[in-house]
């Protein structure tokens, strides 16, 4: 940059009377007064001074009578400082010269006065050469503390009018180009010109009496003290008479100019005029032929010309004009282009007075904000009048301006023309090495004329023109010039232009080169101007994702140079912000589409690492929030949001043992606490397309860890230390949980995987929680990563998640005997899982312990046994939590325990037969079907299905097993048949141990969640492998010695490992050998009939399910009397698992337990025995009632035995029909029955009888006759069979079922022995 | 696409870019919408192959050609097409040692005109077209064939080479439908 | 006459499209910094483009900005696209013409269905073009 800059700004002309360009210098200023206002002393301070001096420069034209009576417009030009070496050029352009000085201090006393007043005079002096008049104007002095007062109001304007005149005698006398002449020429016109200011003067008299007075009085008082006037003021704000004291002080300017101008026109047609000429022109005159005619026409042409300035100074448009035009004339053939451009420019400015009135001041001042009193004030100006005018395009209205001054002004100038001229001017100044700064000025003036003819390029043109002219400035000035190029290109719209220029002067301001300090401030201040060209802004959130926009290498110098910049201010705040930005700006450059990298990746690395270093030195904590400069400039905040990149933003559900549930339905809850719909759901409905869930469908628990997962991509190719990573949270007050985690460098964009990163936090109260995005610290810089512009691609700008009341948290423990705790994870949806072995029939118990490890009190428990498919588990668990609920609610830290039982329910039955069963009765899975070879007790069934009672083989089992039973060797194998058939059945089925499951669902709450309707629920898992014990492989009933019992002979297996002791009744005890098998017979009591009565009175019942119920009841009248306990001894270690408590782990004791008969499966033949029948029989032989205790009855061959029976029926329904038979028949003891007996005996009477039906307690005898005829070993039988009513057999007709099956017979038990001998 | 091709035939003029930039457009589109090169061929190639089933009756038409006897007749025809609906001349070359297999040469060809490959997408086959519409055209006379790029300029080869291999006489007259 | 050339297409966010430099044989490569200067000139002078190309059919817009030893002459294209050219020598038809063969290149680059337009071109095929041109027409 510098090595270009330099190239223009190569010191050119050698010397140069003038190096001092106005920048701001108009067209309008031609016609100006230039007054100069300086600030005195120290008193009085610049804010007041400024205000004065604002209050001075808005009164910057003003109206005089002229002699003629005629008002003139004079306008003025304040001023602060002027360079001497431009008032040199006076001569030139008259209104470079600084007519008028007025000085401003304040003083509280007259010494005070007179010091101020020396430093004025010094001033004074230094410009006498141009002054036309001074005054100084103290401040602070009340006008009755000073000393000369005198009330000559009347005399004022005679006294008034001494100054002016003395003054312009100085003058005359000092200015070296004024002649003696003009003394005397100008009385006339000023004492002429009386009237008006005398009258002008008595009129603000009136218009304030005191102030005017003192002030004049001063003024004349001055007089003799001071040659300059000055005014006292009490203060800034007591100085109401200011403006009219500067229609004086401007009035007495004009007087003088005025009588000036009417000397040069006066001189004019005069023979010698003084050869006028530019300062660098001087050296030129020696050895110049003065009398040539080119000479002479230079004079008249050079004369012309400033008549032509001055009148235009004193308002005179239409003469200015005249003369320029004349002065053109004359000057173009002297080929004296200087001052033809002089005249030129001197038309221009005329015309553009007429032409453009408003354009008073340039635009730019006013932007710029360098509110001095012209840019205000000329703001003011071009407002009001241009208001109007503004709005039709301008050419029109100038042009109308020029058609109506074409009439009154002839020389007037067009538009175009104005330009044409203007160019021509600036190219006969070029020509001048050394009015450079005029050539400026008026290519800068012709500037501001296209601006308002918005003839852009031209304008541009002239610009660039001014570029190129040399000219000798020191450094700040050229600084200055590129400002005011800058400023002037933006008045074009030409941004990138301007810009570029700023930059070029901030360049220059830290150019080392230069004699001058570097100036970081300036430099900041002009750099931070140029951003806006570069189309790059500070807001990260303006700068476009998708495509480039602007020039992304000079964004990043630009940056660059911001942040340097920054860094030498010692604004490390500040470079940082600048440095994070374009870190951010070089991300977003490189995810742009097609973008070519601007800077290498190490580059990149570089450029992360400085700002690290940055944000270390910072000693004061970087707060992430918008930063404001001296100035007043905020710069925005820059996120570091694409560092690192986020893919997914993922919350997450708690754990399912922690997740808070319903108490009541999801339905009924519709006027729940949280039903709630956040706002900008329907934004985010919006766009569909995106599918991204705003709000979960899940809660989260108060004081509870909620977690988000996070997955991040590192953009940069460079290693990221992301730290303090925490959630950014909304409308709820939460506690977030800092994390870190270090990026790899990215090498290949397209392969590498994001990294999941989970942000935890403890949400502190219930309620509808946002989460808005998450800060971290990245490069040593906190950065506050909203959703909305770290992921666009989501649809909202946050994520909403209910959080529900805090909820009590039970910890929970199940200690199964053997002490094997499983808790698991709460993760899981099981917290405990528990498993243990038990024998059928064997029971313990395990203890649920729960904890309540929150600090919330437990108000609600409830505890549900779920079951696994198996029916049958529910006999094996069972808990009760009553005392549990009695000790509600569990504050924090108690602990409570619940006992469940186990017991190793099982029917005791062959496995098979069981399958069988509960294939017919519970709809379970089984493979194994029923073999018809299975067990016997459904064998004996099947027999007692086919043929009539007491078949042949029935019978013959039955009294086979009696004897055995008789025998009373219980453990002794008898009958090997039914042994063999023990065996073979316990082979083909295989006794598999069965495994019971289920579910402790325990479902909890308290504290403010359970008043929000919500609750925890967690469970524990139990399992039970049950194996078998004892097993029962066939049973059946048979009729005892009294009628009162009967036998329930069971084949009982040891299905363990282990010897068995079994007992089978209070006194009777037997071992088994393990897997062996014996027979016992176990006396029951026949069920009384009460327990049956009901099931044969109730009448809607069709026989089999009267069958059923009799079953069923009989069935619970044996296992309610028969309880066989067993107990095992010896068990190994191994399945000691099972033992009732683990203490005596080494030492186990014998298991016990018990089998029930709980599910026998009674067949109606055997019910008959088991229950008393509700026909009582009673046998009465030779009269005397046979009871059952006698052993036998003896009676001798020939005799008649006389048989009575009688039938009693204890139900109070009638019975019947009664089919009542009598047999007698010959054991022959070897399991078979002679029954032919004709031979042997002669029934007398009928031996059966049918009983139509028996009323309820209503009795029937029959009677018959015996004759034996051979002596030996009788037996009586008496069956009574109840024949099934005949409507239920219609009723079941078509159901295949066997008659005979639906009796019920009742024997006489036992039978009756009858021995008969010889007589 | 067939019907820009078949005005070239009838010599009715339409402008080539116009036509290119149709092809191009809906290639850089389907590999916007799929972006996955894999993808974008497998869509080419059933556009191709809809654009063959049709074209081949207007084909046949046109030059009122009797069946193919062998493949060395089936290349032919499909050189004229190409001749008679993109105006390029491809070379039948290679034939394998069976002639159940050729390959097709293209010195120029209109589709791939202007266009450039950009490295993330060097396994996409602009041209899969081609090789749809040819398995189609051949469908409908009751010959399955494959056929696939063997080089193609785009990625640098030297030119750009289309491989036909014929699979098997179909008997049914009927085509199976898309796949 | 062989000079000092920088030839920059800009999109229309003034985003540039396709750098390149041309320097003669026996000078060595620009450093950095000038580089740097370059796109400040070239970005600078798009106001000057955007004014030039209102007042004229032609696209291509002759020099219409200058800076130091710097000229800058400008084409814009039918879709304003614009082609800068800086350069420290005149050599009007030579530009002109590199303009033209440019413009070429450029509208086929731009039919090619990958290139999305106003992203920067990154093809070795228009780099090589750009560089033949600029051999033919500027440094050569």
């Amino acid at each position: 940059m510098r090595s270009a800059v330099s190239a223009i700004l190569s010191a050119p002309a050698p010397e140069s009377n003038m190096s001092h360009p106005d920048y701001r210098q108009t067209a309008h200023d031609h016609a100006a007064l230039l007054i100069m206002v300086r600030h005195l002393g120290s008193k009085l301070n610049t804010r007041n001074f400024s205000r004065l001096y604002e209050r001075i420069s808005k009164q910057n034209s003003f109206r005089i009578k002229d002699s003629s009576g005629s008002v003139r417009t004079i306008s003025a030009r304040f001023i602060k400082s002027y360079p001497i070496e431009n008032n040199e050029w006076g001569d030139f352009q008259t209104h470079r010269r600084v007519l008028g000085l007025i000085c401003v201090g304040e003083c509280t006393n007259t010494q005070e006065v007179s010091e101020l007043s020396k430093i004025h005079e010094s001033l004074r002096s230094k410009f006498s050469g141009t002054l036309y008049d001074s005054c100084c104007l103290f401040l602070g002095l009340q006008h009755d503390g000073t000393p000369y007062v005198t009330s000559a109001v009347e005399h004022s304007p005679k006294e008034k009018q001494q100054p002016v005149l003395s003054k312009d005698q100085e003058n005359s006398s000092i200015s070296s180009k004024t002649h003696s002449t003009q003394a005397e020429s100008y009385i006339s016109p000023c004492s002429d010109a009386e009237e008006p200011r005398s009258s002008g003067i008595s009129d603000h008299d009136s218009f304030d009496e005191t102030l005017t007075t003192t002030n004049l009085s001063n003024i004349t008082g001055k007089v003799v003290s001071h040659p300059s006037r000055t005014l006292y003021y009490p203060s800034l704000d007591k100085c109401v008479t200011l403006e009219t004291d500067l229609q004086d002080f401007v009035s007495s300017l004009f007087w003088v100019l005025e009588s000036k101008r009417l000397v040069s026109i006066g001189n004019i047609d005069k023979e010698k005029q003084p050869f006028l000429c530019a300062p660098f022109e001087r050296k030129d005159l020696i050895g110049m032929d003065l009398e040539s005619r080119t000479h002479r026409k230079r004079c008249i042409g050079r004369w012309r010309k400033q008549v032509g300035d001055l009148s235009l100074q004193s308002g005179l448009i239409a003469e200015a004009l005249e003369h320029y035009q004349a002065a053109a004339d004359v000057l173009r053939p002297a080929n004296d282009w200087l001052w033809l451009a002089g005249a030129f420019e001197g038309l221009c400015a005329a015309s553009v007075t007429l032409l453009y009135p408003h354009l008073r001041r340039p635009a730019a001042i006013q932007r710029n904000g360098s509110l001095t009193g012209e840019g205000f004030n000329g703001r003011i100006r071009s407002n009001s009048s241009g208001a109007g005018v503004r709005s039709l395009p301008p050419d029109i209205d100038t042009h109308q301006h020029f058609l109506k001054n074409r009439l009154k002004f002839k020389h007037a100038l067009g538009p175009d023309e104005v330009i044409e001229k203007y160019h021509e001017a600036v190219v006969h100044y070029s020509k001048y090495r050394n009015a450079g700064v005029i050539e400026t000025e008026a290519s800068i003036k012709a500037v501001h004329v296209l601006i308002e003819q918005r003839k852009y390029l031209s304008a541009a043109e002239f610009l660039q023109n001014v570029v190129f002219i040399n000219l000798h400035l020191s450094d700040e000035e050229k600084i200055q010039r590129f400002t005011a190029l800058s400023e002037l290109y933006n008045q074009l719209g030409f941004k990138r232009k301007s810009s570029f220029f700023r930059r070029v002067s901030a360049m220059r301001c830290v150019a080392p080169m230069t004699t001058l300090q570097p100036n970081w401030t300036l430099c900041y201040q002009l750099l931070f101007e140029s951003i806006s060209g570069f189309k790059l802004s500070l807001d990260p959130g303006v700068l476009s994702h998708e495509h480039a926009n602007g020039w992304p290498a000079l964004q990043v110098q630009i940056l660059q140079e911001l942040t340097g910049t920054a860094r030498r201010l010692g604004n490390v705040p500040l470079a940082i912000r600048h440095a994070s930005l374009l870190v951010h700006l070089l991300l977003i450059q490189q995810q742009q589409a097609g973008a070519a990298a601007i800077l290498s990746s190490q580059e990149q690395a570089e450029m992360a690492k400085q700002l690290e270093q940055l944000s270390q030195r910072s000693e004061t904590p970087l707060h992430p929030g918008p930063l404001a400069l001296e100035n007043g400039t905020i710069i925005p905040p820059v996120s570091l949001t694409l560092l690192p990149k986020i893919v997914s933003f993922k919350l997450q559900p708690p754990g399912a043992v922690l997740a808070a549930q319903r108490l009541v339905p999801e339905d009924e809850i519709n006027s729940g606490p949280f039903l709630f719909t956040p706002i900008q759901f329907g934004s985010f409905r919006k766009q569909p397309t995106r599918k991204t869930q705003v709000e979960m469908d899940f809660q989260w628990v108060e004081g509870d860890r909620c977690e988000v997962i996070m997955q991040v991509i590192n953009p940069s190719a460079y290693e990221l230390r992301v730290s303090n990573m925490q959630l950014l949270t909304e409308d709820v007050e939460f506690e977030p949980e800092t994390t870190s985690v270090i990026l790899p460098p990215t090498l290949d964009p397209k392969t590498t995987a994001p990294t999941p990163v989970t942000l935890s936090g403890i949400p502190r109260k219930p309620g509808l929680l946002k989460i808005v995005g998450y800060s971290m610290t990245v490069l040593g810089l906190k950065n506050h990563c909203k959703l909305k512009s770290a992921m666009p691609f989501m649809g909202s700008s946050f994520f909403s998640i209910h959080v529900v009341p805090a909820l009590p948290r039970l910890s929970v423990q199940i200690a199964s005997p053997n002490h094997n705790l499983i808790t698991t994870s709460e993760s899981q949806s099981v917290s405990a899982a528990s498993s243990l072995q038990l024998y059928a029939g064997q029971s313990t118990e395990c203890s649920l312990s729960l904890v309540n490890t929150s600090d919330a009190s437990v108000e609600s428990f409830d505890l549900e046994l779920v079951h696994a498919n198996r029916l049958s588990s529910n006999q094996v668990f069972s808990v009760s939590i009553d005392n549990l609920k009695a000790q509600l609610p569990w504050q924090p830290g108690t602990a409570v325990s619940v006992t469940v039982y186990v017991q190793g329910a099982s029917d005791f039955l062959m496995p098979a037969m069981n399958d069988c069963l509960t294939n017919v009765h519970s709809a379970d899975d089984s493979t194994s079907l029923p073999s018809l070879s299975g067990p016997p007790s459904i064998f004996s069934r099947l027999s007692s299905h086919t043929g009539v009672t007491g078949s042949p083989r029935n019978k013959a089992k039955r009294a086979e097993s009696l004897v055995s039973v008789r025998s009373g060797a219980s453990s002794v194998r008898s009958g090997g048949s039914s042994n063999l058939r023990a065996t073979e059945c316990h082979s083909n089925s295989h006794i598999a141990p069965r495994t019971v499951a289920a579910l402790l669902k325990l479902q909890y709450s308290g504290g403010p969640g359970y008043a929000a309707g919500f609750c925890r629920s967690t469970s524990v898992a139990l399992t039970v492998e049950i194996l078998p014990s004892v097993i029962i492989t066939k049973w059946d009933v048979l009729p005892a010695e009294t009628p009162s019992h009967c036998y329930l002979v069971l084949d009982i297996l040891n299905a363990t490992q282990y010897e068995m002791e079994l007992q089978y009744s209070s006194c009777k005890h037997i071992a088994i050998e393990a897997q062996d098998t014996c027979r016992i017979p176990v006396p029951v009591e026949r069920c009384p009939l009460v327990k049956l009565a009901h099931v044969y009175t109730e009448n809607d019942l069709n026989p089999e399910q009267q069958l059923e119920k009799i079953a069923k009841i009989c069935c619970e009248h044996i296992s309610s009397l028969v309880e066989l306990k067993w107990s095992i001894s010896g068990v190994s270690q191994t399945s000691c698992t099972s033992t009732a408590d683990g203490t005596e782990y080494n030492s186990p004791r014998p298991i016990k337990g018990k089998a029930s008969l709980s599910s026998l499966r009674i067949a109606p033949s055997m019910l008959d025995l088991l229950h008393i029948p509700p026909i009582q029989l009673e046998i009465e032989l030779n009269q005397e009632t046979w009871s059952a205790e006698r052993a036998e009855f003896v009676c001798s061959v020939g005799d008649v035995l006389d048989v009575t029976v009688n039938l009693f029926n204890a139900l109070s329904k009638f019975l019947g029909p009664l089919n009542l038979q009598i047999a007698v028949y010959q054991d022959l003891q070897n399991g078979t029955f002679h029954r032919r007996l004709d031979t042997r005996l002669l029934t007398i009477g009928s031996d059966r009888a049918l009983v139509g039906k028996m009323d309820p307690n209503s009795s029937y005898k029959h009677n018959c006759g015996i004759i034996f005829f051979t002596p030996g070993n009788y037996k009586l039988d008496v069956v009574c069979s109840l024949q099934i009513s005949t409507q239920h057999r219609e009723a079941k007709f078509n159901m295949s079922y066997d008659p005979i099956h639906e009796q019920h017979i009742w024997k006489f038990v036992p039978s009756v022995e009858i021995i008969v001998s010889e007589p | 696409m067939a019907r820009p091709g078949a005005r070239v035939a009838d010599s009715k003029k339409i402008n080539s870019e116009l036509f290119t930039l149709t092809y191009g457009a809906l290639v850089s589109q389907l590999l916007k919408d799929y972006e996955n090169a894999e993808d974008v061929n497998r869509q080419l190639d059933r556009m191709g192959y809809n654009i063959g089933v049709r074209i081949i009756e207007d084909f046949l038409a046109r030059t009122s050609t009797a069946r193919c006897t062998d493949m060395r007749d089936t290349a032919e025809k499909i050189q004229s097409a190409f001749k008679m609906y993109l105006g390029v001349n491809p070379t039948v070359t290679s034939w394998s040692p069976a002639s159940d297999e050729f390959s097709l040469l293209f010195d120029q060809n209109p589709m791939t005109e202007f266009v450039e490959l950009p490295d993330s997408c060097l396994s996409l086959k602009y041209c899969n077209l081609f090789c749809g519409i040819i398995r189609g055209a051949c469908e409908m006379v009751q010959l399955e064939v494959t056929s696939w790029f063997v080089q193609d300029s785009l990625k640098g080869d030297p030119t750009t080479e289309l491989r036909v291999k014929f699979v098997k006489k179909l008997e049914d007259a009927m085509p199976a439908g898309e796949d | 006459m062989a000079g000092n050339y920088y030839f920059v297409i800009v999109g229309h966010n003034d985003n540039p499209l396709f750098e390149m430099e041309f320097n003669p044989a026996n000078k060595e490569a620009k450093k950095e910094d000038h580089r740097h200067l370059s796109q400040f000139i070239a970005h600078a002078a798009l106001d000057l483009v955007d004014e030039h190309m209102w007042t004229t059919n032609a696209l291509y817009l002759k020099i219409v900005d200058k800076f130091n030893e710097w000229f800058v002459s400008a084409f814009v294209s039918a879709s304003r696209i614009r082609f800068l050219m800086l350069h420290d020598v005149k050599n009007e038809d030579g530009i002109k013409n590199y303009f033209m063969e440019m413009y070429e290149t450029y509208i086929k680059h731009s039919m090619n269905p990958f290139y999305e337009i106003n992203t920067p071109i990154k093809s070795a095929a228009f780099e090589k073009k750009a560089l033949f041109y600029g051999r033919k027409f500027l440094t050569g």
